[in-house]
C-alpha cells in the first residue's frame, strides 16, 4: 500500500476528486507578498531610517526649534505638531512604496508574478498592506515620543481611536497613488525626484506645521483647501477636546476617496503596461 | 639604448580629468540639480511663507529672508553632499577606483576630482539661491569684499562636508545607506542652529549646542558679511570649523580610501 501511494499521486488525483488547478487565492497571495515586502524593508537600513528615525528626528527638531515662537502665538506646539509629523510619515511611506513598486517592475518580479497563478491585483495590494503595516509602526513610535513630550488626546478614547483610522485611510490613498507613480515612471531616480516634488509643496504649503493665518494672504485659500491641510484638520478635530467632528471628517473623507480612486485607476493602468 | 618613457601620473591633470568625468555624470543626472538648486529654493520659499510670521509677527516676509538666507544656502550645499558620497561609494563598489589604481594615474585623483566638481556645484547653489534671495528682499549692506566673502565661505564649508561624505562612503559602501545615514545628521545640524529662529528663542539646553554647531557658526559669519557688524571673530570661527572638517575628515577619508583600494594580495 505504502509503495503504491506515490504512483497514485503521479497518476493524478483519484477518480471522482475535483481537479485542483493551482488557483489564485487573493487573500493568501496578498499576505505572502506583503510578507515579502516587509522582509525586504527590514533588511534595508534606509527603510528603517525613513520609517523610524526620520519621523522622530523631524518631530523632535520641529518641536525643539519652534515651540517657543509658537507659544508666543498661543499654540501648544506638541499638540499642533503631532498630526503634521504623522502626515509627513505617511508621505515617507508613500515614497517607499513608489520606489519598491518601481523596483519590482524593473527587476521583472511583476512580470514573473503575472506568469504565475497569482491574483493580478495581489502584487499592488501586498505592497499596500506592507506599507500600511510600516506606517502603523511609525505611528506607534511617534505617539510614544509625542506622549513623552506632552501630546494628549483631549477628546477621549473614541476620538482617539478615530485618529489611526484617518491616518490609515490617508495612508491607503497616498500609498496607492505612489504605487501608481512608481509603476508608471519605472526609473528610480526620476521616482525619487517626482515624489519629492509632490511632498514638499503639499507638506509645506499646508496648515500642517503652521496655521494658515501665518501665510501671505494671497496663499491662504490654497493652503486652507488643499488635501494635506484637510487631513490635518480632521486629525486635529480628533485630538481636540470639543471640536466639531462631522465637517472636517467629511471633507477629508471626500478628498481621500478622490485620491484613492485616482491611485486605483492609475495603478491599474500602469501595472498592465509591458516593461 | 632608447629608454621607454614610463607613463607617469600627473596629479593635477589627472584630478581635472576626474573632475570633468564627475561633472559630466552630474549633468546627466537631473536629481543632482534638483537637490542643489530647487531644493534650497523650495525650502527658502516655503519655510519663509509658513514660518516668517510665527518667528517674527512684527516683521515682513522679506525680513525673514534677510536673516534666514544663509541657512538655506548652506542646506542646499549640505544636502547635495550625500549624492556625491553615494556616487563615490558606487565607484568603489563597482571597481572604478581599483581600476584607476592599476593605471598610471595619481591615486588620489578620483577623490580630488570629485571634490572639485562638488565645489562647482556648490557655487551654482550659492549663485542661484542668493539671486532669488535678493529678489525676495535679501540685501548686502557691508560692501563688496564682504559680499565676496559671503559667497566664498559656504564653498569652504561645502568642501568640508564633501570630505565628511567621502568618509562615510568609505565605511558604508552601500549607496542608499550612505544617503540614509548622512541625511538625519545634516537635518539635526541645520535645525539646531541659529538659522531658523534667533538663539534666544531656542530652548535653554539647545542654545550651547547651537552656539558651537558649525551651521550656526557659518550662518553668523555670513550674516555679518552681508549686513555688517563685527566680522573678524565670526569669520575666523567659520574658517576654523571649515578647516577642522576639511583636515579631519580629509585625513580619515584619504586613509580609508587608500586602504580600501589597496590591491588584494
Amino acid at each position: 500500500m505504502t509503495a503504491a501511494a506515490p504512483a497514485a499521486t503521479l497518476a493524478g488525483p483519484p477518480p471522482g476528486a475535483a481537479v485542483t488547478d493551482p488557483r489564485p487565492a487573493l487573500a493568501t497571495d496578498v499576505a505572502v507578498l506583503a510578507g515579502r515586502h516587509l522582509r525586504l524593508m527590514s533588511r534595508r537600513p534606509a527603510s528603517i531610517i525613513s520609517a523610524i528615525v526620520l519621523p522622530l528626528v523631524f518631530a523632535l527638531l520641529f518641536f525643539t526649534v519652534f515651540s517657543r515662537v509658537m507659544r508666543r502665538s498661543g499654540i501648544d506646539y506638541i499638540d499642533y505638531l503631532l498630526p503634521a509629523v504623522v502626515i509627513q510619515t505617511v508621505f515617507f511611506t508613500g515614497m517607499s512604496a513608489a520606489i519598491l513598486a518601481a523596483e519590482d517592475a524593473l527587476s521583472g518580479t511583476l512580470r514573473r508574478l503575472r506568469a504565475m497563478s497569482v491574483s493580478r491585483s495581489a502584487p499592488a495590494l501586498g505592497l499596500l498592506a506592507a506599507e500600511l503595516v510600516r506606517s502603523v509602526v511609525s505611528l506607534g513610535v511617534l505617539l510614544a515620543v509625542g506622549a513623552a513630550l506632552g501630546f494628549r488626546f483631549h477628546g477621549g478614547p473614541w476620538k482617539a481611536l478615530g485618529f489611526p483610522v484617518v491616518m490609515l485611510a490617508f495612508g491607503a490613498a497616498l500609498v496607492t497613488c505612489h504605487i501608481a507613480l512608481g509603476l508608471a515612471i519605472r526609473r528610480l531616480e526620476a521616482v525619487t525626484t517626482a515624489t519629492n516634488l509632490i511632498y514638499f509643496p503639499f507638506m509645506l504649503l499646508s496648515s500642517a506645521f503652521t496655521p494658515a493665518s501665518a501665510f501671505p494672504s494671497w496663499l491662504r485659500p490654497l493652503v486652507e483647501q488643499q488635501p494635506v491641510s484637510r487631513v490635518a484638520d480632521a486629525l486635529r478635530a480628533l485630538t481636540a477636546q470639543d471640536a466639531a467632528l462631522a465637517r472636517p471628517l467629511l471633507i477629508a473623507g471626500a478628498w481621500l476617496l478622490g485620491l484613492l480612486l485616482l491611485g486605483v485607476v492609475g495603478a491599474t493602468r500602469a501595472i498592465g503596461r509591458p516593461s | 639604448m632608447n629608454q621607454v618613457a614610463l607613463p607617469r601620473p600627473a596629479p593635477v591633470g589627472d584630478s581635472l580629468a576626474m573632475a570633468g568625468r564627475a561633472l559630466k555624470l552630474m549633468m546627466r543626472d537631473p536629481i543632482t540639480f534638483v537637490l542643489s538648486t530647487f531644493f534650497p529654493l523650495i525650502l527658502l520659499l516655503l519655510m519663509t511663507a509658513s514660518f516668517a510670521k510665527i518667528v517674527n509677527p512684527a516683521g515682513g516676509y522679506d525680513d525673514y529672508v534677510d536673516v534666514s538666507l544663509p541657512l538655506f544656502v548652506l542646506m542646499g550645499i549640505a544636502f547635495a553632499s550625500p549624492v556625491t558620497a553615494a556616487a563615490a561609494a558606487a565607484d568603489l563598489r563597482d571597481g572604478f577606483d581599483a581600476r584607476i589604481r592599476a593605471m598610471p594615474v595619481s591615486s588620489l585623483a578620483p577623490l580630488a576630482g570629485r571634490l572639485v566638481a562638488d565645489t562647482a556645484r556648490s557655487a551654482l547653489t550659492v549663485v542661484v539661491v542668493v539671486a532669488v534671495g535678493v529678489g525676495l528682499g535679501f540685501r548686502f549692506t557691508a560692501g563688496f569684499w564682504a559680499a565676496v566673502g559671503f559667497l566664498v565661505l559656504p564653498l569652504l564649508f561645502g568642501l568640508g562636508l564633501g570630505f565628511l561624505g567621502l568618509l562615510v562612503a568609505m565605511r558604508a559602501r552601500d549607496t542608499e545607506t550612505v544617503v540614509a545615514m548622512l541625511n538625519p545628521l545634516l537635518l539635526v545640524g541645520s535645525f539646531l542652529s541659529t538659522g531658523l529662529v534667533p538663539k534666544t528663542d531656542l530652548p535653554g539646553w539647545v542654545q550651547p549646542i547651537a552656539r558651537v554647531n558649525p551651521f550656526s557658526v557659518l550662518i553668523e559669519a555670513m550674516r555679518a558679511l552681508a549686513h555688517g557688524g563685527a566680522t573678524t571673530r565670526p569669520v575666523l570661527e567659520a574658517l576654523a570649523w571649515s578647516a577642522v572638517l576639511i583636515v579631519g575628515c580629509g585625513v580619515l577619508a584619504v586613509r580609508g580610501y587608500r586602504s580600501g583600494t589597496r590591491p588584494v594580495a
